[in-house]
């Protein structure tokens, strides 16, 4: 299958960009958007190709929907990590960097064990390496219509053989630029109240630039808000990472390292009693240059979610505002929900 | 001491991995007499055209015909200890590396594959030591430069992507990976892996299971990480002994066919036997 760059045809629904308009999936450039050149019709073939009777499906090796997330989660508990960012601000990078480390060996303690989402990676790590044709790494967005999805990694911890599964999620950064302006958009995104750990990256990038600089700030600072005043009951007991992204760019500068530094302080005081644990990192998960280490920063956050979870066993607020007859029962019996 | 029986043996591994050189061989292994190995040819059983065919070229230095798909045949040979104090019936599919790659892209197996896999306590996994390096991340290039002269970004379209572009050991991990999985049975195997063109690696004096460590880092972690599902040994196997397509073919054709083969492992008495020997260990008998 062709992408068909220059062609006129999006195959997405109802985007403008067959018009002559911009990308409903906000890609920049436009060919980038994998919707873009490619007739409708295409698309729908793929679901419906066919696949010989006497053939038995594996699984895709794609990133987890619900009902694979479903079927894993039946089968042994994972620790779930919501990665939330807005556009470009390294979610994916992340992902991959995590993944290209065990490529090369153990790494932060831990060893491969399995990843049910192998295929998933493989595609998005691909335009980080040579065979790309490309000479600067980059890495393809999350599309709107992606939905949310779970990358998964099986990790043995070294020290003392015991395997973990995590789950990181990964969704359109778009989609939490819109709940953080409209908080009520939050309960959309269930992978916030689902989640082990919630990580909040500040993009380095905007950090770097005087002109993106205040909203990147802004941006983290209204997310952490909109959780905390929102849903403060859930997410008191929610621990929480800010990390700064692309540290590549902003450790040239002493100026920028502190206002950094500044920020996470204030972040720190404001918030850090709203939630179960507040912390701050930094990482530079591919510094094009070379200068620091492929995943700077990332093992420690890595090891953050490995470790063994304490559960909080305090009243919490129920996500959806269920009130089955399960939940009541869940009420009655255990008395830890809050209807 | 475990008895040999009628031993099923998966024979997993990607294009050129050497599976069918293997086989010729461990054929000559078996039935010339040449070779001081741990099992020998206990007797004729069926049709050995198929591998009488692949013989015949490797005793000629040649390259060993690969197995297309066309051709997939299950091979059977009666073995026995040279003490005769084992006899066992070998069988193992000679499978086109094509069948694994078409699983890596369609995500999918046929069901007699599933059903001849399914319940398999064996296999004999190869990769090979004759490839080259892939999956390199730009940055490490950029890395090996200056720091300061990283190029512009060109406007180039990238590549699409395809299950090609996947690194020769993730590949290898996820062909292993399906066994995990149904419709495979989720059980204690015994995988040995076998690095073919060990010519290659020879010189660098460097074990088996620390050169898997060194090459393919992502599939050592993967059988460390789940020994109650794979139980791994790894050896290094040289079946042809050097180059036949180049001009090695010469000095290759002047050595007995027998001082072609050589095989390394985790006992210093190892051939190209052993590691069925240690596989057959595991089946129980009559299985």
């Amino acid at each position: 299958m062709s992408t068909a760059a220059g062609s006129s045809t999006c195959s997405r629904p109802g985007c403008p960009a067959a018009e002559g308009g911009s990308c409903l999936e906000g890609h920049q450039p436009i060919t980038s958007c994998p919707f873009y050149g490619r007739e409708t019709a295409l698309i729908s073939g793929l679901s419906n190709s066919a696949t010989p009777t006497n053939w038995v499906m594996f699984d895709s090796g794609e990133p987890l929907g619900q009902h694979e997330l479903d079927a894993l989660l039946r089968q042994r508990h994972a620790t779930r990590v919501a990665i939330i960012g807005e556009r470009d601000s390294g979610k994916t990078t992340l992902l991959t960097s995590i993944y290209g480390c065990f490529l090369k060996g153990a790494f932060a303690g831990h060893e491969f064990a399995e990843s049910r989402t192998i295929r998933g990676f493989e595609k998005r790590a691909f335009l980080g390496r040579v065979d790309s044709g490309l000479n600067q790494p980059d890495t393809p967005h999350t599309s709107l219509s992606d939905g949310l999805s779970y990358f998964h990694l099986r990790l043995r911890i070294v020290g003392n053989g015991r395997r973990v599964d995590l789950l990181l999620s990964d969704r359109a950064g778009e989609m939490y630029r819109d709940a953080r302006r409209a908080p009520s958009k939050l309960l959309e995104l269930t992978e916030l109240f689902d989640a082990d750990w919630i990580v909040i990256l500040l993009d380095g990038a905007r950090v770097a630039n005087p002109v993106e600089r205040t909203g990147a700030f802004h941006a983290v600072r209204q997310m952490l808000r909109a959780l905390t005043d929102t849903h403060p009951q859930h997410f008191s007991n929610a621990r929480v990472v800010v990390v700064t992204t692309k540290i590549d760019l902003i450790n040239m500068s002493q100026d920028l390292l502190d206002l950094v530094h500044e920020f996470e302080q204030n972040l720190l005081a404001t918030f850090g009693t709203k939630t179960a644990e507040l912390s701050c990192c930094r990482i530079a998960a591919r510094d094009p240059t070379g200068y620091l280490e492929p995943a700077h920063g990332v093992s420690d956050l890595l090891q953050t979610w490995t470790a063994p979870i304490i559960i909080h066993r305090g009243p919490r607020e129920l996500p959806h505002g269920l009130k089955s007859e399960f939940d009541l029962l869940l009420k009655r019996t255990t008395g830890s929900w809050q209807l | 001491m475990a008895t040999l029986n009628s031993n099923y043996i998966a024979v997993v591994g990607l294009h050129g991995s050497g599976k069918t050189t293997y086989l010729a061989a461990l054929w000559h292994t078996l039935t010339s007499g040449e070779i001081e190995s741990e099992l020998v040819l206990d007797q004729l059983d069926g049709d050995q055209t198929y591998v009488e065919s692949v013989h015949a070229a490797w005793c000629r230095c040649e390259e060993v015909k690969r197995t297309s798909m066309l051709e997939e045949t299950e091979i059977k040979i009666r073995v026995a200890t040279r003490s005769a104090g084992w006899r066992a019936t070998l069988a193992f599919p000679d499978m086109s590396g094509e069948t694994f790659e078409r699983q890596l892209e369609s995500r999918a197996c046929t069901e007699d594959y599933a059903q001849q896999f399914a319940g398999v306590d064996s296999v004999l996994f190869f990769v090979s030591a004759d490839k080259q390096t892939d999956g390199i991340p730009i940055v490490d290039m950029n890395d090996m430069g200056e720091h300061d002269d990283v190029g512009p970004v060109l406007n180039v379209v990238p590549e699409e992507w395809s299950s090609r572009a996947v690194p020769l050991q993730v590949q290898a991990v996820e062909l292993l990976q399906f066994f995990l999985r149904p419709p495979f049975v989720r059980k204690a195997r015994r995988v040995a892996v076998l690095v073919s063109a060990w010519d290659l690696v020879r010189p660098i004096g460097i074990a088996p299971l620390d050169y898997l460590n060194r090459e393919f880092p992502l599939l050592r972690q993967f059988l460390s990480s789940n020994l109650d599902s794979f139980e791994f040994q790894v050896f290094g196997i040289s079946a042809q002994g050097g180059v036949v397509t180049g001009p090695d073919r010469d000095r290759l054709l002047r050595m007995t066919a027998a001082s072609r083969i050589s095989a390394v492992g985790p006992t210093p008495r190892t051939d190209l036997t052993s590691p069925l020997v240690w596989l057959a260990q595991n089946a129980a008998p009559g299985k």
